[in-house]
């Protein structure tokens, strides 16, 4: 839903980007936010590199193991935990990214599916699919056991009710199939793409399929509770007795369903759209969201269309530099990866807790629709939460800033307080200080006596204080 | 002390603090309080026919999900309240409750039955337009007839999702609930030197708004401190009655708090989730249905022994309401026709209104795709219910000069009803 916060405005650079400007740029987008150890290293390998790097994560590692997949009593905060960490520490960001993302496309909660192990599962399906076709993500969701519990999918029963008739079907996963997963309420031409009969058609043709109530929760098809009749769905026949073939019958009308637009289709326009408003604009334009939709292909490949993106001019122009407004989770990431904290810190969970308060809750979406984007993290209450996060984080017990201070090139050891400063404000803001503050957060702050430009950098405390008065910039809040 | 530190930041504005003091508020101003009932509320389960010739077609639709016709609590000869209302009874007898029935957004709404879009439809009051931008009917009352943008202490949000119906160009603040004890900045630092050089470069970040950039806005900590001052008189205050520990409770207990210490807020919005009931339903939604008339119950309680009555309106809403036949998985899917309640001093309690008869609707049900429902028509429009009570309860002579305003390209002509003095 809107809010009655100020629509975000670009925080455009007022020049051309630098070099520099655009592996900062890179690292804010590919990754859950910039790592000082990444940071060198984009300078080293080059852009082109890391972006082919982040798009074959089976060259990159992952400290994180998976969870056994033979124990089925997880809780809710332990997988949370697991992804959170995983998000944080692999060296395969933008597969982590993309996941979170499909995660929020195929919005799930387990509020609904009450099965922790199962939305582990979607996880790892997600994971497996992030990155490859759109249409074996769709098939896969549509068996999904976490997704059939949760859309309802499981209680469509839709087969003879013995009595001259057939019982009526569950229309709810059909429904966000098509508003949500794949085409959108609206065309291109703001023309309705799809009517009632087609989702009720739809239901007929998804149901039958049900999920073993006892682990490993199997997925099955039950031809009894399928309708086997013949459905018409968006103009093209689906001829009745296919049983669960129906599902892919329902997939290539999906994908094969054209926009307004010639040789786009329906579904490359949505998802390519969702893709571009979570890594490059929140308002794109058209003209813009087709020029990408023509690396979808008749499978959705995913792949294409992303290094589309990160090829394309809009992707790196300043108007949309730091464009977009970081998530909690994005915040909580990009502060833990700023500040290289342990993450097993005593009570870390109760982080994941503050994620929650904000309307951030891995694995428990509220609704189908997913979380809110943009400035609508930027309520009032929301902003004083932020700043008391990022406040936390940097003043966390046993955090020990001067590690990352150690890791910080300089040039003049008798007084690295200069450089150090100039590389944290990188690190942060894109080396850009709020005009308000200028050099305050330097001279006022950093080198205020009693300490100087030669003992700054040795006093956590201070250091500490610097990195809460960079985490508290509204530009950190932005990427 | 957290508080301390955001007053502290606050006086750099203090000019603005001096024109919002809580204060302000006039006892007699008139007072809306929207309760959503988000999902879609199945309003055939929530008030039901019971005549001999709707109640049988409507078991018939629904052999799994109909109240028992002896359960069901008569309001007259046709019609009854679900057994968990009964606490709403008492205030159907007294004059102060009305049942509106077979209400609705209009059928030419593109993708009826989306719970978004229609949703949308209902907390824009624009009906040709039909985006997530597009600012809220509330929104543009406050605007444009109580000066929203100039007090703060105008609006009350129950949850931490700021609802359509309130969103505007305009920046005007909110207090949301969870929010009571969340208003301070704290940065650290262990010796107060540090903690002033901290707070000294922090009050300039906070002060810069460069034109690209709109995050932080300095209106936000004048009106938190406004907002957390309003806080600490409701705080001081103690309900009346016992609310209901439950989510809606909570939210109306803070509601009925904010009214009895008077800081002055006119709107206020809460929300029921969940009943959005596909499958299940009989599990669910009579606990949603107790909910929401045990928490109305104790709030107008509160408001009468408070002396209030007159001075409140309370307006429930939904999306939609549900199919007339049930479906396989023991729920309802997207309907037509809704209800909604309005409580209220100046309200003339009773039923208006009418569902579409349902011994026309039982015949057409396994007529695909669901004519039971493509037939049932939504005969009272949503805009008449607010052209009502804007008119009625909250004094705005011109009804429809609003409401043009609200659909500048098609407008459409209101009419208010007549279930308020």
């Amino acid at each position: 839903m809107s809010t009655q916060t100020l629509s975000p405005k670009p925080l455009a650079a007022t020049t051309a980007l630098t070099s520099d400007q655009l592996n900062q740029h890179f690292l804010n987008r590919l990754t859950f936010g910039i790592s000082i150890n990444e940071y060198k290293a984009i300078a080293q390998k080059g852009r082109d590199r890391f972006i082919e790097e982040q798009l074959t994560p089976s060259v990159l590692t992952d400290p994180v193991a998976d969870l056994p997949l033979d124990r089925y009593d997880y809780s809710l905060q332990e997988i949370q935990s697991w992804w959170i960490e995983k998000m944080y520490k692999s060296e395969r960001q933008l597969l982590e990214k993309m996941t979170l993302f499909w995660h929020n496309f195929f919005a799930t909660g387990n509020h609904r599916v009450k099965n922790p192990y199962l939305m582990y599962v979607q996880n790892q399906t997600i994971r497996t699919n992030a990155l490859y076709t759109f249409r074996n993500m769709l098939t896969s969701m549509s068996i999904d056991p976490a997704m059939l519990i949760w859309l309802h999918g499981q209680d469509n029963n839709a087969g003879y009710n013995g009595a001259g008739g057939y019982y009526a079907p569950n229309e709810n996963f059909s429904r966000e199939v098509l508003q949500r997963f794949s085409m959108g309420a609206k065309s291109i031409a703001g023309k309705t793409v799809y009517s009632e009969v087609d989702i009720h058609e739809g239901a007929r043709a998804w149901s039958g399929w049900v999920v073993n109530p006892e682990p490993p929760y199997a997925v099955t098809f039950d031809p009894y509770r399928h309708d086997g009749r013949d459905k018409l769905v968006l103009g093209t026949l689906i001829p009745g007795g296919a049983g669960q073939v129906d599902v892919q019958s329902m997939i290539n009308i999906i994908m094969a369903y054209p926009s307004a637009v010639p040789g786009i289709t329906q579904c490359a326009y949505w998802v390519c759209r969702r893709l571009i408003q979570a890594f490059v604009t929140g308002n794109p334009v058209d003209s813009y969201v087709n020029t990408i939709a023509q690396s979808f292909g008749p499978d959705g490949d995913i792949k294409a269309v992303l290094r589309a993106i990160f090829a394309s001019t809009e992707f790196q122009i300043t108007t949309n530099f730091r464009c977009l407004t970081k998530a909690p989770v994005d915040l909580y990431l990009s502060s833990l990866r700023l500040l290289e904290l342990d993450f097993h810190t005593p009570d870390h969970e109760r982080y994941l807790d503050r994620l929650a308060i904000q309307g951030q809750e891995l694995f428990n979406h509220l609704s189908v629709f997913g979380w809110q984007a943009g400035s609508k993290w930027y309520s009032f209450p929301d902003v004083i939460e932020r700043l008391n996060l990022t406040r936390d984080l940097c003043t966390e017990p046993g955090y020990a800033p001067l590690d990352l201070v150690a890791q910080v090139p300089v040039t003049i050891p008798s007084a690295p307080a200069g450089e150090v400063y100039q590389y944290l404000l990188k690190l942060t803001l894109q080396g850009m200080a709020p005009s308000s503050v200028g050099s305050m957060l330097y001279n006022d702050y950093f080198i205020a006596a009693p300490l100087s430009k030669s003992t700054a950098t040795k006093d956590p405390e201070r250091v500490r204080g610097l990195l809460t008065l960079l985490t508290a910039c509204p530009e950190f809040s932005q990427y | 002390m957290q508080r301390r530190q955001l007053l502290q930041f606050a006086s750099l504005f203090s000019l603005s603090l001096a024109l919002n003091s809580p204060a302000r508020a006039n006892t007699e101003d008139p007072i809306l309080v929207m309760v959503y009932l988000k999902g879609g509320n199945d309003a055939l389960n929530t008030v039901t026919p019971i005549d001999n010739v709707q109640y049988p077609a409507y078991q018939t639709m629904r052999p799994n999900l109909a109240w028992p016709l002896a359960d069901l609590i008569p309001l007259n000869s046709t019609l009854g309240l679900a057994p968990p209302l009964e606490p709403l009874l008492k205030h159907f007898d007294a004059g102060q409750l009305a049942v509106l029935l077979g209400t609705g957004v209009p059928r030419t709404t593109p993708s009826l039955f989306a719970h978004n879009d229609q949703r949308t439809v209902w907390e824009t009051g624009n009906v040709t337009s039909i985006t997530p931008t597009q600012k809220g009917w509330l929104a543009q009352y406050l605007t444009n007839y109580l000066g929203g943008s100039n007090n703060p202490l105008l609006v009350f949000e129950g949850t931490a999702e700021i609802p359509q119906l309130l969103s505007s160009d305009t920046l005007y603040p909110t207090g949301a609930m969870r929010t009571l004890d969340q208003y301070g900045i704290d940065l650290g630092g262990l010796t107060p030197e540090d903690q002033q050089l901290r707070s000294t470069v922090f009050n300039r970040i906070l002060g810069y708004a460069p034109r690209s950039l709109t995050l932080y806005p300095t209106q936000w900590l004048r009106y938190g401190n406004t907002i957390s001052d309003s806080f600490d008189l409701a705080a001081q205050t103690e309900p009346t009655v016992a609310y209901p520990a439950s989510d809606l409770g909570r939210q109306l207990e803070s509601v009925g708090r904010l009214i009895q210490a008077n800081t002055g807020q006119r709107i206020f919005w809460c929300e029921l989730a969940d009943f959005d009931t596909h499958a299940d339903q009989n599990n669910n939604h009579p606990g949603l249905l107790a909910d929401l008339a045990g928490s109305l119950d104790a709030f107008w309680t509160d408001m009468g022994n408070l002396g209030l009555h007159n001075r409140v309106v309370v307006v429930t809403y939904s999306e939609f309401g549900r199919r007339p036949s049930e479906n396989s998985a023991l729920g309802t899917d997207h309907g037509m026709a809704g209800m909604n309640f309005v409580l209220g001093g100046k309200v003339k309690g009773g039923v208006y209104g009418s569902y579409t008869p349902l011994n026309w609707l039982v015949g057409l049900r396994y007529t695909p795709p669901f004519y039971d429902n493509l037939a049932t028509t939504a005969g009272m429009e949503f805009y008449n219910i607010y052209a009502t009570i804007l008119q009625k309860h909250m004094g705005l002579v011109n009804v429809q000069s609003f409401f043009n305003m609200l659909n500048p390209t098609k407008p459409y002509t209101v009419t208010p009803l007549d279930f308020m003095v």
